[in-house]
């Protein structure tokens, strides 16, 4: 331990990228190491929770755990130590603190999602914002009945890009990236136009015989 | 169980079904006639299963076979000389190896014919789909072929008997699991139809694979988009096929900003996270987040260390080589985390007043309705056998 001490971070990264080479466990290596980055994390950490405007000092040392996690588990698969954008530097540390920005801008993400489904500036702009409660009960439940479409929805899709992978990537293109044009979909898909229409028909059967499959299902 | 030289055709039509009967028939009688002449070599227990599936088949159609003037006694009379050596000859080759992903084969076959523009193209998927649910079929005429001999003979042997409950277990179990996904047999219910009515009355409900939802026609309809307000029994189900008109925004992934931060998306890409950004607020924070993140990065790259340790160590209580403990507060609860800088160096932790700390994956934790008094301790035992007292307050 004591002659990692004296490494510096590349060559102590270098020696963490050997030991998993070999098949050997860099947990201890890794842990020394991300702890040299630890005070750089929470300032990655605090300027997203700032922007964010959410005041959580508590939530700093379990994200910098998650973070050491997901360089363990997905991370040290993806470095490559060179960077793909012109001006930023790719040293380990950097791609720690970049693993860390991301991890917490997805938490944040998910709390909202979580808090707010389904919200849309469209939302926002509503004109049923009525005070009645009665109004405010309807509104709940069709809030909630439409989360309940889009999970099973979401579900459905994940299946279809399971079983049917060029039909789910057609349905990607036309609607959720909102291109709605087969001219346009076929020159992204690199396909004949009427290839996208066959496919976006193919993918919307499937996807509503998933979704009665999975209403069957939990009625059964 | 053998794969059978099955001669279980799918013709579409009556007159063709009726015309199986007579070629099963035949079938059953050429093998009992070249059953006694075959020793009991490897080909025999696939002549006894042939029999057995063909038999069944035929005993499960008494009246078609009536109207094609054939007596299901002469089937009877040949399933009785069948000695129990033969029954055990083949329930030790038979198998249900392949019948559950033959049955799930069958169900896409069978979307696939409701999904077909061109006649023959629905001809075919509809005869590959009926192949499929005729594997299902010959297990049901075995186990009626079963029965039949134990009404001429009497009881199975125990081990006999005992592989027969295996089987009906095996069977029940594929039954069970591909039950809520046979909608999509409705599509071939036409011929499912004629193959269930040539069944005897009372077996026609018990054979799902001919019978279930052929009956009730909307699955289909709404599947090729028909307007489900006509035909869903229930608002949910408005509802959900309706995502698939004006489907739900799809958000920017995880992964996708990974990529997107790293310059690996392709343009099209990158233009519709510009596009979706525009309208969606939740993205177009997170896009900024990415820039913020970035500043931020920079700015701690190139900070002194001094200026590093004057951030804050918010709810860092003591902070030991081996771990450190930290007093979390969140929403009205603290949470005591005693983590582990190297996994597996702590034996044991517990507070003086005796509540024990829970062992998670990076330590121990501990929930608390409140703050700890100053008098509190956290008594932390190292795997080493070091004991480390640590004031709470």
């Amino acid at each position: 331990m004591a002659i990692h001490q004296e490494l510096s971070d590349n060559e102590l990264f270098d020696e963490v990228l050997r030991q998993r080479a070999r098949g050997e466990d860099p947990g201890d290596l890794l842990g020394t190491l991300c702890e040299r980055w630890r005070r750089p994390a929470g300032v990655v950490i605090q300027r997203i929770q700032a922007s964010y405007r959410v005041e959580a000092p508590d939530d700093e040392p379990e994200f910098f755990h998650d973070a050491v996690q997901r360089l363990l588990e997905r991370g040290l698969d993806q470095y490559r130590g060179v960077s793909e954008l012109p001006g930023k530097s790719a040293s380990p540390k950097t791609f720690f603190l970049r693993i860390v920005k991301h991890l917490v801008i997805d938490r944040y993400r998910q709390k909202r999602e979580l808090l707010d489904p389904g919200s849309t500036e469209e939302d926002e702009a509503s004109p049923y914002a009525s005070h009645e409660a009665a109004v405010a009960i309807d509104r709940d439940h069709r809030q909630a009945s439409r989360q309940d479409a889009q999970e099973l929805y979401w579900k459905a899709f994940q299946r279809l890009q399971a079983e049917h992978p060029s039909e789910a990537a057609a349905w990607d293109v036309y609607h959720h990236q909102d291109v709605e044009d087969h001219n346009e979909c076929a020159r992204i898909l690199s396909i004949t136009v009427a290839n996208s229409y066959k496919r976006i028909s193919r993918a919307q059967a499937y996807l509503r015989r998933y979704l009665l499959e999975l209403i069957e299902g939990e009625n059964a | 169980m053998p794969e059978f030289t099955s001669t279980l055709g799918n013709e579409p039509g009556n007159s063709s079904l009726l015309h199986r009967m007579e070629t099963i028939y035949e079938e059953v009688v050429r093998l009992s006639e070249i059953l006694p002449r075959t020793h009991p070599t490897e080909e025999r227990p696939i002549l006894i299963g042939s029999l057995l599936e063909n038999a069944g088949y035929l005993l499960r159609r008494p009246q078609a076979l009536a109207s094609v003037k054939k007596n299901s006694t002469v089937v009877d009379k040949i399933l009785f000389t069948l000695s129990e050596e033969d029954l055990r000859s083949w329930f030790e080759n038979a198998s249900l190896t392949g019948l559950k992903a033959t049955l799930k084969q069958a169900v896409e076959n069978a979307f696939e014919a409701g999904l077909s523009e061109q006649k023959e193209e629905r001809e075919r998927f509809v005869n590959l789909a009926m192949e499929g649910l005729a594997k299902r079929e010959r297990f049901a005429g075995v186990l009626r072929s079963l029965a039949r001999w134990e009404q001429q003979h009497g009881p199975l042997a125990s081990d006999l008997h005992h592989r027969h409950q295996v089987l009906q277990a095996e069977i029940n179990k594929v039954d069970t699991a591909l039950r809520s996904s046979t909608l999509s047999l409705e599509f071939v219910d036409e011929e499912r139809r004629a193959e269930r009515d040539l069944l005897e009355e009372s077996l026609r409900e018990g054979a799902w694979w001919y019978s279930a939802t052929s009956e009730n026609n909307d699955f289909s309809a709404m599947v090729l988009g028909a307007s489900p307000t006509t035909l869903a029994r229930s608002s949910r189900v408005i509802e959900v096929l309706q995502t698939t008109k004006t489907p739900p925004q799809r958000h920017i992934s995880s992964e996708e900003l990974w990529s997107f931060d790293l310059g690996l998306l392709n343009e099209e890409q990158r233009a519709w996270m510009h596009r979706h950004s525009l309208s969606c607020k939740e993205c177009r924070q997170a896009l900024m987040m990415l820039s913020e993140g970035e500043e931020a990065i920079e700015e701690a790259l190139h900070l002194p260390e001094e200026s590093l340790r004057k951030h804050r160590k918010q709810g860092e209580v003591f902070d030991h080589p081996l771990f450190r403990v930290q007093l979390l507060f969140s929403g009205k609860k603290h949470r005591l985390w005693l983590e582990e800088k190297r996994e597996g160096v702590l034996s044991q932790a517990s507070l003086t007043n005796g509540s024990p700390l829970r062992r998670i994956a990076s330590g121990y934790e501990l929930q608390l309705s409140s703050r700890p008094q100053r008098s509190q301790r956290l008594r932390v035992t190292l795997t080493t056998g070091e004991e480390i007292l640590i004031p709470l307050g």
